[in-house]
């Protein structure tokens, strides 16, 4: 019988981000005027981890293989853009990328063989809460928004991140084909609290992010477009609302600039100005990898790193880039179709979305579509907590994807066990098939 | 699980639309802003690229050097005070004072459309690296003659382009500035001679706006060319009392005598009867509120707002008093059209671009932009334009002998102060297919079209017949 | 290497970055195209891939169902005559959403919907309560009598450890 895994060539497609990855580095490492040892190392050790991760690994732990290779395209590309500006900026990506996928793996495990989420779903609502209040108490605040804790041999820590995983699996547990709004009141009351204290922080982003992930979480699993639709009306009315309130005045700049950026050309807009010239001057094909002027866009490292893949890299590659995401995306969503329980589909699917709405929100965000939130980039920005945790969602998918295989392989075994079991207790006497088929019933009951 | 696959796929339906619109978005954007982005004063790699290469040479449409660097890396501009001058706004400078070629064409003079196998040869032989040479479609010459013969001490600007193929022969905008004096010029009253006032310029079209009133009863009233028209001399509107110039009494006119002698009463009767929404189709049938994205300069858009409706503000309308807005180049485009058939062609800047080896760089060749009427109307309103300026009072200051000479004065209102002088506008073409000329001429508050910027389009056009434009 | 040829390196190597990017997309996508074939052929191959078991109809007679007919059962989803339900018992005397359904190791675990009325082995099911079902249990909804029959093998699949609900279940 043919194996029900995948095993259509992802040859290609590895060797190409192989190649991608090692001629890129190479590159940066031959440039004038002396030979850079780290990125020749790095040029080896990267595609050598690209190619362990998708092709040797998924033989001994169950692993997705397109998901692995595509985020592991992404990361690299993270990885060699921030290499190529500040190399210190780049090793850090590279081990913390090296530490997400230990992170990936863990969380694979984690989803594949945990069954029982009560209690542990209960204990993470508390320590998410905890973590979440952590920056407001011993944090620092970081342009506008205060969400990060400054460790001294850690780096920074951003405690959002964490919550985001519990917040999935919470989610997903008290979502998960449940009648009545009583057994979900926890998990809501939950994501009220979330927000709340992001609110706090001032993260409007992350914030927005949460609660359309939380309402799309909902609406699949109860199907009540009715309240999905008020949760959104909702929520564009408190932005109507937050846009009129005194406090908050840093949103009526962030608006004034995506309106017209030009006004405050060297104010406010800088940054976004910055990052549409980077893009205007990449044009198709870019300036080329290490040419341009990447370090005048402000926050490049974080925000902008769209802009600088645009300037050095060109549209097309650009392009290419958002339509990984994509594919990424269509992968975690037929992953979520797929799953058997309402609780790992649930947790596919909020992976998914969360990823889905963060890409959208900063990449339209760079391109001036819709107003800059301060979300960044998953898997190419720069940040330790964010690429580790990003991981692990991607982790949670493979897990998911993990069960769907092990229920297909099973359900191949039962299909078999029944012919096994019908060959070889009756091999004769063909008319005597529908009463031999009581007995067999009976026979199991028993 | 059926009802969640169901609802997931929705949800997933919209994800994807998101995107899908996110690439549509960034496709558009990049598309016609992309360049605008780029070509900015505000973009440092500008600068950077100037340190690394030779910039190019701009000339203009006979080989005239307007701005070139020199051995020693200074950027210079044309020797002749005048014609330096006179292009000066076309020209622009680096420091992004004035947007003009140097600054909205760098990507070509800066050498970045270079292929990597020109980079190659010219790695491969040794010079330098150069920049592409720029061939403007501006005559030096003309420019020079108008800016020498603009009225002196008077602010203004002159157009004059080819209505086939939309090149810009020639834009000068008064007062002008001398780019190897840059800062002088910045501090003199407030750096009011470092505006362009031929594309950036937004005034009121006055009587020259009837042009599109024209067009709008002819379009849409069946009977306004066979009908009489009744000059009183006074239309009273709502709140205000539309008169004549020089309170003159028109009495009985056609049509065509009612646009040669500019009556205002009639206009404004005829706006009043179309009304703001065929007033404003016929508008935008013009390009009037259109966010003009050109491929070779930036041109600031015309108005016809349709907000805060009256009666009063109507009628003025169709006179091109009260909010209407427009700038000379579009009136160039304006005439050029009626000229052209009704076709409004897109102004072009450059005429020919070439690399550091000579290889000719691939322009857009030129396209229609808009078509604003139908042949027949187009024809009507010629008609009109040409009886204006040979018949009419008004016009005939801009008669050339041996050509025929069709257009439309205007005389402005710019201020509610009586004792300041209108406007004074003129737009018009020469009909002859060897001399595909349009006009616009304005000189701010400086009389009326008729006595001041017509005999001065007059010459100007002359000018740009005998050097064979 | 000097400055001038490492820039044409690098200008080169833009176009092969671009070319690699496009051979990524299309790769993925091509990916993406074949798993969605396979998924199909597996699923046409394993007509019973995906469910457990069947509702065997033993009484309970309309226009779409009658007596011997045999419902396929999911792992977990909605029971009733409604389009979004994942076993669909088209009878008038059933509502569009009858009952919830999840396979657990104990078994089936069902629940009314809201307050539907639901027979199991004959005895009424309580309001508010589960009921837990195994091979043979009968159920009935409405008019319609069903029997469970799980597919042998299937009591060896193992699930969620059973929860305690806070209302009593009761086995069948």
């Amino acid at each position: 019988m043919k194996s029900t895994k995948n095993e259509s060539p992802i040859r290609l497609l590895v060797s190409a981000i192989v190649l991608f990855e090692a001629i890129t580095l190479l590159l940066i490492a031959i440039k004038p005027p002396f030979l850079n040892t780290e990125a020749l190392m790095l040029a080896v050790a990267l595609p050598l981890l690209c190619w362990i991760s998708t092709i040797l690994l998924p033989k001994f732990v169950p692993m997705d293989q397109l998901l692995m290779a595509l985020t592991n395209f992404l990361c690299g590309v993270g990885i060699i853009i921030l290499y190529s500006i500040v190399p210190e900026r780049g090793l850090r990506q590279a081990l913390l990328f090296a530490l997400g996928l230990g992170a990936m793996m863990a969380g694979v495990l984690f989803v594949r063989w945990i069954r029982n989420w009560k209690t542990l779903c209960w204990l993470m609502i508390p320590a998410s809460i905890g973590l979440l209040l952590l920056p407001i108490a011993v944090g620092v605040w970081n342009n506008d928004v205060k969400n990060i804790i400054a460790m001294r041999w850690f780096g920074n820590f951003q405690p959002s991140e964490i919550v985001k995983l519990m917040a999935m699996l919470v989610l997903a547990h008290f979502f998960s084909q449940r009648r009545g709004i009583r057994r979900k009141l926890p998990a809501l009351l939950f994501v009220a609290a979330c927000l709340g204290v992001l609110l706090l922080q001032r993260d409007l982003g992350t914030a927005l992010m949460y609660y359309l992930t939380a309402l799309a979480m909902y609406f699949v699993s109860t199907g009540n477009g009715l309240i999905s639709l008020l949760g959104l009306v909702g929520a564009a009315v408190s932005a109507v609302v937050a846009y009129h309130i005194p406090g908050f005045a840093y949103v009526r700049v962030r608006v004034a600039i995506w309106r017209n950026p030009w006004d405050t050309a060297l104010g406010s807009g800088y940054q976004i100005i910055q990052a549409l010239m980077a893009i205007g001057s990449g044009g198709l094909w870019g300036l080329g990898l290490g040419l341009g002027l990447p370090r005048i866009i402000p926050a490049y490292h974080t925000d902008f790193i769209f802009a600088v893949i645009c300037e050095q890299f060109g549209l097309v590659f650009g392009v290419c880039v958002v339509l990984v995401y994509v594919a990424l995306l269509a992968r975690g969503f037929s992953i979520a179709l797929r799953a058997r329980r309402s609780f790992y589909a649930l947790l596919a699917f909020g992976c998914t979305t969360l990823l889905g709405i963060q890409t959208f929100v900063i990449i339209g965000g760079v391109i001036k579509m819709i107003p800059l939130t301060g979300i960044t980039m998953p898997f190419v920005s720069y940040g330790g907590t964010s690429l580790v945790s990003c991981l692990t969602l991607i982790g949670f998918l493979h897990g998911v994807s993990a069960r769907i295989e092990a229920d297909t392989e099973q359900d191949i075994a039962i299909v078999e066990a029944s012919e096994d079991t019908y060959d070889y207790d009756y091999d004769y006497d063909d008319d005597d098939d529908e009463y031999d088929d009581e007995d067999d019933w009976e026979v199991a009951e028993a | 699980m059926k009802a969640m696959r169901r609802n997931m796929r929705l949800i997933v339906a919209i994800v994807m639309c998101l995107f899908v619109g996110l690439f549509a978005y960034f496709s558009y954007s990049v598309y016609f802003y992309g360049g605008r982005w780029f070509n900015n004063p505000y973009n440092p790699r500008l600068n950077t690229q100037r340190q690394a290469v030779r910039p190019g040479t701009v000339m203009d449409r006979d080989g005239e050097p307007l701005a070139f660097t020199d051995s020693g890396g200074t950027r210079r501009y044309a020797r002749d005070n005048n014609t330096r001058r006179a292009v000066s706004h076309v020209i622009g400078d680096n420091a992004g004072n004035v947007n003009g070629v140097e600054t909205f064409h760098a990507q070509y003079l800066l050498g970045f459309k270079t292929s990597i196998l020109e980079r190659l040869a010219q790695v491969f032989q040794g010079g330098e690296r150069r920049g592409d040479d720029i061939y403007l479609t501006l005559s030096a010459k003309l420019n020079t003659y108008i800016s020498r013969n603009f009225p002196s001490g008077r602010s203004g600007a002159v157009v004059i382009l080819n209505y086939r193929t939309g090149d810009i022969y020639a834009m000068v905008s008064k007062p002008d500035f001398d780019p190897n004096r840059i800062d002088v010029a910045k501090r003199e009253e407030g750096g009011s001679s470092l505006l362009n006032r031929a594309t950036q310029g937004l005034y009121p079209p006055g009587s020259t706006f009837k042009i599109v009133t024209q067009a709008a009863a002819l379009n849409n009233l069946p009977n306004a060319r066979s009908r009489p028209y009744d000059c009183s001399g006074a239309l009273e509107v709502e709140k205000s009392v539309v008169t004549e110039a020089g309170n003159n009494v028109h009495g009985n006119v056609t049509l065509q005598e009612a646009f040669a002698k500019s009556c205002n009463v009639t206009y404004s009767q005829l706006a009043l009867e179309l009304g703001y929404d065929r007033m404003n189709t016929e508008a935008a049938a013009f390009g009037l509120g259109d966010n003009f994205l050109f491929r070779d300069l930036v041109v600031y858009n015309s108005i016809y707002p349709t907000d805060k409706r009256s009666a009063d503000d109507l009628a003025w309308s169709g006179l091109g008093q009260g909010r209407v807005l427009v700038t000379p180049l579009h009136m160039a485009m304006t005439a050029a059209c009626i000229a052209n058939n009704g076709v409004m062609v897109e102004p072009r800047l450059l005429r020919q671009v070439t690399g550091p080896q000579g290889q000719r760089r691939l322009l857009g060749a030129p396209r229609p932009y808009r078509t604003a009427l139908s042949p027949e109307t187009a024809a009507a309103l010629r008609a009109d334009m040409v009886a204006a300026v040979s018949t009419g009072s008004t016009g005939s200051g801009a008669r050339i002998r041996g050509f025929t000479v069709g257009g439309k004065t205007g005389s402005a209102e710019a201020a509610d102060d009586k004792t300041i002088q209108p406007h004074a506008w003129f737009v018009g073409f020469v009909d002859d297919p060897n001399h595909p000329l349009a006009i616009a001429v304005l000189v701010e508050f400086s009389g009326s079209g008729g006595q001041v910027a017509a005999p001065l389009a007059r010459r100007f056009l002359q000018r740009a017949i005998d050097l064979g434009l | 290497m000097s400055q001038e040829y490492y820039e044409l390196l690098v200008l080169a190597a833009r176009y092969v970055f671009a070319l690699l990017g496009v051979i990524v997309v299309w790769r993925a996508t091509r990916w993406l195209r074949q798993d969605y074939r396979q998924r199909r052929w597996v699923m046409s191959a394993l007509p019973d891939a995906g469910y457990i078991g069947t509702l065997y109809v033993m009484e309970g007679q309309s226009k779409h169902l009658s007596p011997d007919d045999s419902l396929p059962l999911p792992t977990e989803g909605l029971l009733g005559c409604g389009a979004g339900c994942d076993v669909r018992v088209l009878h008038p005397t059933v509502s569009r959403r009858h009952a919830m359904f999840e396979f657990r190791t104990d078994g089936l675990h069902l629940r009314p919907y809201r307050d539907e009325r639901l027979q199991v082995d004959g005895h009424p099911l309580p309001q508010g309560c589960e009921a837990i079902l195994n091979h043979g249990a009968i159920l009935t909804l409405g008019g319609v009598m069903l029997q469970l029959r799980l597919f042998a093998g299937v009591q060896a699949i193992t699930a969620f450890e059973p929860e305690p609900e806070p209302a009593k279940g009761e086995r069948a």
